[in-house]
């Protein structure tokens, strides 16, 4: 009997400690949240105020920046960031996931995890790094296209989305070979019982059944490509004009960086509006890869 | 019938046949090209920068009247950022992570809770460096400082530390937990002996990632700890963490961009470049240690 | 037993943190003052133009060579910044590289000029462009001219670099050459140019870039990454920036609010630039003293 007793005894005290970690760790998952609930609010709290000034229109769609002269149209830089980073993933997308199958599927197993091993690196190395390497090898490449075209000489589009390719490429490729590593191997088994080819198996079978995980790669991809500021600083030219491949342009994400030391007053809330608009289209994309997450997802539940 | 069936069937085999080939060489061609960019790259950053890497460049401070150059204020405020980041941040995310994977019962809250992760992880360093601004620098009063840097870092690696935290437990077989249950261990006591300890080389992976997303972090880090390396540290740590502060890769944006000085750059490159690699290096013998 | 590695990690990290601590020697508060033996101490807070970077650097350094309880904070963000915050007191001292602007949003400043600084004109090392007068740089900056052919150089599209409004350098520099005068649009600057926001950023820009011209302040200039362009007939060099033959300068100033009183170390630190030793320090950085 005194046994039984000890062990309730021991679990009633036990369950005190419990409760308490069971509220601490809730307290850490919370935290994200509460992260995310704070951005939102003081990114509209910070980028309202200068959209109630100039106008909901005129500020995303005004053509002209030039905040001298209280001109804060962002359309430029909308549609240069669109343009970067809509490239990049187009040229990425396909060259990762190529390079994930090779390493899941194709490799011989050291072979593979010496190229892991490299593409880690590849992740690792720091945005400027990259801008450095653009602005001194890629760009003067450029230009030579450039003069070749009778263009004027100069950071461009060009540059800024094979920059951003390389640097979002690590990304996919690893999360791509993640999700098409966790593809149980029944379904390629059942695909190659059925008489298909390996690699028919990988692309019709293992692919698709990978998707929310390539997907969720691209999210990441597409993310850190809208998102970069210092590389795309260094090779993009830096002209608030709409994009052409060869121009200079300006992203949405460059102004901030290169005008935020000195703007003040007006000029600093439109750059916190640049931040409030990024950061909407962050979510709307965002939001629109779940959507598709959602529907393609029918596919796991097997 | 079947002697049709199986005519097509060889038709349509014999037609993939060289589709098949050319995908095999356009995956070889492509990985060994992206490979193949990536060791140049490495290599022309390591050829480029270590001539610019001697004792007097790491343990000094830049001296204008000389006219020499060092780097060691930037690397002493990178330590600083990268450790207390960590600090904050391992506890916050490897917590979250097991309250999703192991407590959660709420399809709603544990929705809400990945909805702000996978949230967290897609916003890009310039946009934490506008909220860490107006939030930490302007409304906390913090300024422009490193501890402001730290935390706006923590923000940052949180959505990573949760994320591979995940992935592991998620790893480990739902036998293990089902027999400590069975055997009459408490929720925390199989979290404390048996989940984390499994778990460890997923967490130290994050950890690694972590840290290299903070050595490579710049963008933000110029908004809200901006300001650059130029005096050796002064001050007892919480002066040395309330004042402005460039990390190595700020210092190698301002180097390269304002100074011109390619060559500083590149050094400052080839030491982060050697960083990541010790990190990795670093990871993988852990993990072969840890799995005795 | 098996929480030990992870505390085990964290207390080697407080560890080192500790380490870290006990390596760095105390120094003086942060209310910049004097103690009674007259020795100085504290943070002086600065900030302002790039352009004045190097030798500002050099002249912190060396007063805090000489000073081993002070500090300078020297914030660098451009003109228009230092003189905001100097009026709203965040900084004590700013730095500008351009005149105060008389139209009232800038009053309550006073201005103290140390050096004199001329605005080098750049081009790239391979353009055979050697003088440009007035209206042909204005042309090439507002976008009338945009061919080196042009201008007597070779057949090739021009690529203008600016720097960010907001920098004293560029206001400097447009007054002298009469664009970007306000209300009249066609003086602005072609918006197709590349926007470096430091003047070194602008010495990269142009090295990099075989049809680039560009300018910056003439204590930057690295003859061996760029070719300088004569304005006006005359090239640029401390000799007709003396004898002011070469008419793209301007002052460098430090900027202190009219009537308030500098901080000890801020003062010394204010004396110190004006005094022969600093000044010998300015024209070590190719600038001219006063």
């Amino acid at each position: 009997m005194s046994e039984t007793q000890s062990i309730i005894a021991v679990r009633k005290g036990k369950s005190g400690v419990e409760r308490t970690m069971n509220l601490l760790f809730l307290l850490c998952g919370l935290t994200a949240v509460v992260c995310v609930v704070f951005m939102t609010l003081y990114m509209v709290v910070a980028g309202g105020p200068i959209i109630a000034k100039v106008g909901f229109f005129d500020f995303v769609f005004g053509r002209t920046w030039n905040p001298e002269n209280s001109q804060f149209g962002i359309f430029p830089m909308i549609v240069s960031s669109i343009a970067a980073t809509g490239g990049a993933v187009l040229i990425a997308l396909p060259c990762g996931v190529l390079v994930a199958v090779f390493l899941a599927k194709l490799a011989p197993d050291r072979i593979a995890a010496a190229l892991r091993a490299l593409i880690d690196l590849l992740a690792g190395i720091p945005s400027v790094v990259y801008g450095l390497l653009g602005a001194i090898l890629l760009v003067p490449l450029i230009f030579n296209l450039q003069t070749a075209l009778r263009l004027p000489t100069s950071g461009n589009l060009l540059a800024a989305m094979l920059i951003l390719v390389i640097m979002i490429l690590p990304t996919i490729i690893s999360v791509s070979e993640t999700a098409i590593r966790a593809v149980p191997k029944e379904y390629e088994d059942a695909a190659l019982a059925l008489g298909s080819t390996r690699l028919q198996s990988i692309f019709k079978v293992s692919i698709p059944a990978a998707k929310s995980g390539i997907v969720a790669g691209i999210v990441l991809g597409t993310g850190r490509a809208i998102g970069e500021a210092m590389a795309v600083i260094m090779v993009a030219g830096n002209a608030a004009i709409m994009p052409t491949l060869l121009g200079p342009v300006r992203l949405l994400t460059t102004s901030i960086p290169i005008e935020w030391a000195y703007s003040s007053g007006t000029h600093r809330d439109a750059l916190y509006g640049i931040g409030l608009a990024l950061f909407v289209m962050i979510m709307a994309i965002n939001t629109i890869f779940r959507k598709t997450l959602k529907k393609g997802g029918a596919f796991d539940d097997g | 019938m079947t002697g049709e069936v199986s005519r097509q069937t060889v038709i349509t085999v014999k037609k993939r046949r060289p589709l098949e080939t050319l995908l095999y060489a356009v995956i070889l061609v492509v990985s060994i090209g992206v490979v193949g960019l990536t060791a140049f790259l490495i290599v022309y950053i390591l050829i480029q920068g270590i001539p610019a890497i001697s004792v007097k460049f790491l343990t000094t401070a830049e001296n204008p009247i000389l006219k020499t150059v060092g780097i060691f204020p930037s690397i002493v405020n990178t330590l600083y950022m990268v450790l207390f980041t960590l600090l904050i941040s391992v506890p916050l995310g490897v917590g979250g992570a097991i309250y999703l994977n192991e407590y959660a019962k709420n399809r709603r809250l544990v929705g809400a809770i990945e909805f702000a992760t996978e949230t967290l992880s897609g916003i890009p360093s310039i946009l934490y460096g506008v909220f860490g601004y107006v939030f930490f620098c302007v409304l906390l009063r913090l300024n422009v400082s490193l501890i402001a840097g730290v935390l706006t870092l923590s923000i940052m690696v949180l959505p990573i530390l949760m994320r591979t935290t995940q992935e592991t437990l998620k790893a480990v077989p739902q036998s293990y937990r089902e027999g400590a249950l069975g055997m009459g261990a408490t929720k925390w006591h199989l979290i404390r002996t048996i989940l984390l300890p499994c778990s460890l080389k997923g967490i130290l992976t994050g950890v690694i990632l972590s840290i290299g997303r903070m050595v490579s972090e710049s963008a933000a880090l110029l908004l809200v700890a901006g300001g650059s390396a130029m005096y050796m540290p002064r001050g007892n740590l919480f002066e040395q963490m309330s004042h402005s502060g460039s990390t190595l890769s700020v210092e190698l944006y301002r180097y390269a961009m304002s100074r011109g000085d390619n060559k500083t750059a590149f050094g400052i490159a080839a030491i982060l470049i050697i960083i990541v690699i010790a990190l990795n290096l670093l990871t993988r013998f852990l993990a072969g240690r840890l799995n005795r | 037993m098996n929480m030990k590695k992870p505390l085990g990690i964290m207390l080697s990290f407080l560890l080192c943190i500790a380490v870290f601590a006990a390596c760095s020697s105390p120094a003086g508060d942060n209310a910049a003052g004097g103690d009674s033996s007259g020795e100085l101490s504290g943070t002086v807070k600065t900030g302002g133009s790039t352009s004045v970077e190097k030798v500002m650097t050099a002249l912190i350094y060396q007063f805090q060579e000489g000073h081993q309880d002070v500090v300078i904070d020297y914030e660098m963000n451009g003109s228009g910044d230092g003189i905001k915050n100097t009026i709203n007191g965040l900084y004590e001292i700013g730095h500008s590289s351009r005149e105060l602007k008389t139209d009232g949003t800038e009053d309550g400043l006073t201005a103290t000029p140390y050096a004199i600084d001329g605005i080098a004109i750049v081009v790239n090392k391979e353009n055979s462009v050697a003088n440009l007068t007035k209206e042909q740089l204005s042309g090439i900056y507002t976008g009338t001219i945009s061919n080196w052919s042009e201008v007597g150089g070779k057949d090739a599209p021009i690529t203008v670099i600016t720097r960010e409004e907001g920098s004293g350098t560029r206001s400097a520099f447009g007054e002298i050459i009469g664009i970007e005068v306000k209300d009249k649009p066609e003086t602005a600057i072609v918006p197709a140019a590349t926007v470096s926001d430091s003047t070194g950023a602008v010495q990269t820009a142009v090295q990099q870039n075989p049809n680039a011209i560009g300018y910056l302040s003439f204590s930057d200039v690295d003859t061996a990454k760029v070719n300088t362009v004569s304005y006006e007939g005359v090239k640029i060099s401390t000799d007709t920036l003396k004898n002011d033959t070469y008419k793209l300068k301007r002052e460098f100033y430090l900027l202190t609010k009219t009537g308030g009183e500098l901080s000890p170390a801020g003062q010394a630190f204010m004396d110190y630039v004006l005094s022969s030793d600093g000044q010998n320090i300015v024209a070590d950085q190719n600038l001219l003293p006063i």
